[in-house]
């Protein structure tokens, strides 16, 4: 196949799946509330960009989920750092982190709600335990796979322990931490939005469950498909700065970033 | 080779590290030993809390009191019943999702077209809250095991895909000409050449691939109720039962920790 | 672009986000001389709560009382009970006493200050163009409940015993969720029949396309018990008596409101919710409400409450009325408590 032919692929892809959704919506295969036609979601999409309450919405979400993975992934860093920084202890650790990472973190909602009370620091709480996960294990493993040929040449230059951080397993590492960060960008929206469908009265994830409750499904559904493009772009700009960064990388086995 | 680390000066190589095949078991038991130390150490720390109520009992139970009651619904089926249906339901959610990640990632490669107009939207996706969507496979599936493994199984897939796609795109292009010299049919090369050389990407795929279906699959038994140990937390929290609450979590880990296990010697073993 | 530019260009970024993100969206500034509270409804559709709250928020009863109200919605039960224990001053209503109950068990100390609903309102409905008629039709099917200790379950115990006794094999019951999720769970076939309350879902009541199966007389044992009711934390009624004091009497003043101006009530709660449900719809639920079944003292029925929780497995053994006792605190619905 030609190399233009991706976006026409797209196109393709895109009126394929919109045709489908309508045709089924409409054929009264599934119920309205279940399926509302693309053309009443896209038209409900167009109604909720134009309200300030969707973007309010928005903020709230997006404030918790920032302030939630800057702390989680500040804490995933520092800790990686710890263990990275050993063989040992690293091998000791990470299995566990990766355990621990794997138990949904909406189980430990109704601990974070007894602390953080039921407004949008508990949201951030939700974001930050997420978050640390993905980062933390990332950057660990990143600092492991510092290739041995650059600490010892740099060694050999007499780089102390500093200058090493700084010009060995930093630059090599940021790669990876941006990836984490990307995957824990994910788990952060997932976290914060779940909780806020939870125990809310702001946010996205609120705004759904009141769409819902009051059966204007086409409207939740829209409000879905915006959550899902902005985490689209979201991850687009990482992805895009990833590239950036890492352009200078050496390709290796088991470097892969999602690209 | 060895991991001088951050603080040490280049160590000669150690025997164990140099010679191939598994490493010594004396190893592998101190790790295990160091990593059960150190659990036991913080959930020493979490029970000491909650016996001086500094943690609040009310929603964190005592390690002992967890641990006990794990084992109790263990043996007498209570527990044991739901995590029997859970494994069921990671199982299939892991083959499925492991087969048609595999799949759909080599097709993504092998039609060059395709892979640059969806692997975008496949990462894009892989960054979305899916698990929201969770009401979708309730009305596809109705309130069964299979609608979990459906919303699972999606969530999983998506890494499948992207590091299958990376990991055969990562070939160096000598091994590419080595089959075409050969004249290796497509399923020849596949199997003599490629998927050796994309062994090691793929396994940590699948890898990813476990973690999202163990969260696909507490979280949708948990948000709708069905199934096994998610829906056994989900109406044991809501009863207030704290301590069925966390036996449930330790049998979660207890099958997270196999299914890892088995999945890292997998990878360990493709490594080599 | 060079690295240097890159990384003072993520350096100027990141710096901008510190600063937004200094200010917390969601911290508003109560009026001078308030006191905020936050009060745990679980769907601000429900008439029994839902309602009293919007209408005493538009017509400033709560302003009156010097409170300062948040609304905080929840997918009812036990998170309601979670978020009260979690609020620094927030008070739970339209929560079945089975879950109140259950916290204090578990050392929750949580205080049932007043009854929201007295008597039996689930309404269990199917398909309209279903073949199930009444509820003897649901013997051995799925139908929907909430969630585990709710009204909703105990009036589902209450069939299944009228089944029982005509020899009939009981009906599975699924823990869905509130009404708009039973909606969808009987549409879609993935139970036979689901639970509502007036006036939720009566749109789709009226134009037939669900049938009700049973009515506010399937329940006579329940005429008198309190099936949902009002409580707050231990501490914070210790610590906060006024408040709670004044918020049981805007409740109280917003019934009383709701019962005298029907059109004005039902205005201010569209409004105030948001619901897109027409007045017309919403007015339904005076035909299942009166101010006897909202009032707040007496709460009674209590025991009937503590012997479904055991039947339904939540507690052990029955409680003594002496424990009871101590999980009830009408001193703050008093005299003033009746409502209309």
């Amino acid at each position: 196949m030609r190399a233009g032919s991706a976006p026409a692929v797209r196109i393709i892809t895109v009126a394929v799946i919109v045709g489908g959704w309508e045709a089924v919506a409409r054929s009264g295969l599934l119920p309205g509330t279940v399926l509302p036609p693309f053309s009443s979601v896209a038209a409900g999409l167009y109604d909720l960009v134009r309200q300030s309450s969707t973007w309010f919405a928005f903020y709230v979400s997006a404030w918790a989920i920032g302030v939630g993975l800057g702390i989680g992934a500040g804490a995933g860093l520092v800790v990686a750092a710890l263990i990275g920084a050993s063989a040992r202890v690293s091998h000791v650790f990470e299995p566990l982190l990766y355990y621990v990472g794997s138990m949904p973190k909406i189980i430990i909602l109704p601990v974070l709600l007894l602390y953080l009370s039921t407004g949008i620091y508990s949201k951030v709480g939700m974001a930050a335990v997420s978050a640390f996960f993905p980062v933390a294990i990332t950057t660990a493993q990143a600092m492991r796979e510092v290739r041995e040929v650059h600490l010892r040449a740099a060694r050999c230059l007499g780089a102390g322990r500093w200058r090493l951080l700084a010009k060995v397993y930093a630059p090599a590492a940021i790669g990876p931490v941006l990836s984490g960060l990307r995957l824990g960008l994910a788990v952060a929206v997932t976290g914060v939005l779940l909780a806020e469908t939870s125990v809310a009265s702001a946010g996205l994830g609120y705004q759904a469950m009141q769409y819902y409750d009051n059966l204007r499904i086409a409207d939740m559904y829209a409000l879905l498909l915006l959550v899902l493009l902005a985490a689209v772009a979201a991850n687009s700009l990482l992805g895009w700065l990833i590239r950036h960064v890492t352009r200078y990388h050496q390709p290796t086995p088991e470097k892969v970033f999602f690209t | 080779m060895t991991r001088a680390g951050l603080a040490g000066r280049v160590r000669p190589p150690s025997p164990a590290a140099a010679a191939p095949g598994r490493p010594p078991l004396r190893r592998t038991a101190r790790l295990a030993a160091a990593r059960v130390t150190v659990t036991v150490a913080l959930l020493a720390v979490v029970q000491a809390g909650v016996q001086t109520r500094v943690i609040n009992p009310l929603f964190v139970a005592r390690p002992t009191t967890a641990l006990a009651g794990a084992a109790r619904g263990l043996a007498n089926g209570s527990l044991g019943g739901p995590m029997l249906v859970t494994l069921y339901e990671v199982a299939a959610s892991l083959v499925i999702s492991g087969a048609a990640g595999l799949g759909l990632g080599y097709l993504l490669w092998r039609f060059n077209a395709l892979g640059r107009a969806y692997e975008p939207w496949v990462a894009g996706l892989f960054a979305a809250p899916l698990i929201l969507l969770y009401p979708i496979p309730l009305v596809i599936f109705g309130r069964t095991t299979t609608a979990v493994i459906a919303q699972a199984s999606v969530m999983a897939v998506l890494p499948v895909i992207l590091y299958t796609r990376q990991g055969l795109a990562g070939i160096e292009p000598q091994l590419l000409k080595v089959a075409a010299v050969y004249r290796l049919s497509r399923w020849q090369g596949l199997r003599h050449v490629f998927a050796p050389a994309a062994a090691p990407t793929l396994a940590t795929g699948l890898r990813l691939g476990l973690t999202y279906v163990l969260v696909g699959v507490i979280s949708m038994e948990y948000l709708a109720s069905i199934g096994g140990l998610g829906k056994t937390i989900n109406f044991a929290y809501l009863q207030f039962d704290m301590a069925q609450v966390y036996s449930a979590v330790v049998l979660v880990f207890v099958l997270a920790g196999m299914l890892l296990a088995l999945v890292g010697r997998l990878q360990w073993m493709v490594r080599r | 672009m060079p690295r240097s530019r890159l990384l003072a260009g993520l350096g100027c970024a990141a710096l901008v986000l510190s600063a937004a993100a200094c200010s917390n969206p969601t911290a508003t500034q109560p009026a001078a001389g308030t006191t905020p509270l936050n009060v745990i409804v679980p769907l601000s559709g429900n008439f029994t709560s839902g309602l009293p709250v919007y209408v005493a928020l538009k017509e400033g009863f709560f302003k009156k009382e010097h409170l300062s109200v948040t609304v905080v919605n929840t997918t009812g039960g036990a998170t309601n009970v979670a978020a009260v224990l979690a609020g620094k001053g927030a008070v739970g209503v339209d929560t079945g006493p089975v879950s109140v109950i259950a916290a204090d068990q578990h050392g929750a100390n949580l205080k049932i200050i007043g009854a929201d609903t007295t008597g039996m309102d689930i309404l269990f409905f199917t398909k309209g163009t279903g073949p199930i008629k009444s509820i003897y039709g649901l013997a051995g099917k799925k139908v929907g409940f909430s969630a585990p200790g709710s009204s909703s379950e105990v009036a589902l115990t209450q069939i299944n015993s009228d089944l029982k006794a005509k020899g009939m094999p009981p009906a599975i019951g699924e823990p869905i969720g509130g009404p708009p999720m039973q909606l969808t769970a009987v549409m879609t076939n993935q139970v036979s029949a689901g639970f509502t309350a007036a006036p939720n879902l009566f749109s789709q009541v009226q134009s037939g396309s669900l049938r009700l199966l049973t009515s506010l007389s399937s329940y006579p044992g329940y005429s008198d018990v309190a099936v949902r009711v009002i409580f707050a934390s231990g501490s914070y009624i210790s610590s906060h008596p006024t408040q709670v004091r004044e918020f049981l009497t805007a409740w109280s003043q917003a019934w009383a409101f709701v019962f005298a101006h029907h059109d004005q009530a039902m205005a201010d709660w569209q409004k105030g919710a948001k619901l897109t449900e027409p007045v017309s719809v919403l007015a339904t639920g005076y035909n299942y409400y009166t101010p006897t079944t909202q009032r707040l003292t007496p709460i009674d029925g209590l025991s009937r409450d503590v012997s479904d929780a055991v039947s339904l497995g939540v507690l052990k053994a029955p409680l003594t009325s002496g424990q009871l006792a101590g999980y009830v605190d009408t001193t703050f619905a008093g005299p003033r408590g009746s409502s209309g």
